[in-house]
């Protein structure tokens, strides 16, 4: 066994070359078994949107607010097709810009836009669908950044969300229960710094 | 003139670990691809049918290494149908990793997701995007595979990469299953 001890190891250009930029260097996950019902409503600023806090995914430990956060959830979700599903970091609506705050988007925007959106399948009573919501960004803080999902009806109404579930069971044949997981890794960015525990 | 140092593990002066095989870093990994149309035959009883070209494995370098496993998975299916996760050959049941639905329990329709209630099942097939992590718990060998049962009274099949109709013809598209496993360091 043999130890170096030293505040950095740089190249010959004066870059910290440990951690290697571009590898992961946190992880994090989440994973709910629960079947509630959310009511997304319509027209109404995300910000102000029912979160769905159960589906909360945490970068713990982030070591610079110049890294990278890369999320990705496994959604099982029953909802009407008019439904769109969007991000808050930290409380605050990102769209799909890394980073970048959408709070100048015009507010009759703010319903139908979203990071992916319901399927319109062939039936919202049973077999609930599968959706890969993934979000990146930049870490913009260190310590915890909580990545939250927000369902937001698509037109003037509001609907309920399902999650786990079906619209017309929470469980029996052909009505499937589900799981909702998630992970999120921090990538070490050239701008950042990457020390790990 | 290059110039090579090897150590065992580099530390910071605040005693932090600066090497990439620590905390929070991929340690190890696996992948797998399968293109072949394949059929499976899901039962509406039982602990569902293993679809065993998506395995992937991994033998632990530390017990409580994080596990991350995500599959992008197509086919065509009746919609009345779970997927699962199995760990060397059995249905996942650990407390709070299991392979269905732990509110509800091992019965035919639990599972990590659902069949795709598409509007056709003849052409066109659908995709599904799995994500199951877990505790490695074991540094002996382990192999995870995703599996498939009926949740429904009758039994059915499961058509991977391809559509209901076809193995590949105009308008029925012939696709592939991919999955990638992360070991997480702690």
């Amino acid at each position: 066994m043999s130890f170096l001890y030293a505040d950095n190891i740089r190249d010959t250009s004066g870059n910290i070359t440990i951690p290697p930029y571009g590898s992961v260097i946190n992880t994090s996950t989440m994973r709910y078994d629960g079947r509630p019902g959310y009511y997304a409503r319509g027209w109404i600023a995300p910000s102000n949107q029912n979160t769905l806090f159960a589906l909360r995914l945490t970068a713990n430990n982030v070591q610079h607010p110049n890294n990278i956060l890369v999320a990705s959830w496994q959604l099982s979700i029953e909802t009407d097709n008019n439904t769109t599903f969007k991000v808050l970091k930290n409380g605050s609506w990102q769209d799909n810009r890394l980073g970048t705050s959408n709070a100048s988007a015009p507010s009759d925007e703010w319903y139908w836009k979203g990071l992916v959106c319901a399927y319109h399948d062939g039936d919202n009573s049973s077999t609930p669908s599968n959706y890969r919501l993934l979000y990146i960004c930049r870490a913009g803080s260190t310590g915890s950044v909580n990545l939250d999902i927000v369902a937001q009806a698509a037109d003037d109404g509001g609907r309920t969300v399902y999650i786990n579930r079906t619209y017309g069971s929470g469980g029996q044949d052909a009505h499937e229960i589900c799981v909702c997981t998630g992970v999120v890794f921090e990538i070490a960015h050239e701008n950042g710094v990457g020390l790990t525990d | 003139m290059s110039s090579e140092l090897r150590v065992n593990d580099i530390y910071n002066l605040a005693g932090k670990r600066l090497s990439a095989s620590g905390v929070g870093n991929v340690v190890s990994s696996d992948f797998t691809q399968f293109c072949e149309p394949y059929l499976v035959y899901t039962q509406n009883s039982g602990n569902g049918t293993r679809f065993n070209a998506l395995s992937l494995s991994v033998t632990p370098k530390k017990s409580s290494n994080i596990l991350v496993m995500q599959w992008v998975i197509t086919g065509e299916v009746s919609w009345n149908e779970v997927l699962l996760i199995h760990r060397n050959d059995d249905l996942v049941t650990d407390g709070g990793q299991q392979g269905f639905n732990n509110e509800v329990g091992n019965n035919r329709w639990s599972g990590l997701l659902g069949g795709w209630y598409d509007n056709n099942n003849d052409s066109t097939p659908a995709s599904w995007k799995l994500t199951y992590h877990c505790v490695a718990n074991t540094t002996n060998r382990l192999y995870f595979t995703p599996a498939v049962r009926s949740s429904q009274g009758n039994e059915d099949w499961w058509r991977f990469n391809r559509a209901w109709a076809s193995n590949g013809q105009g308008n029925y598209e012939r696709t592939c299953s991919i999955g990638y496993l992360f070991e997480i360091g702690t």
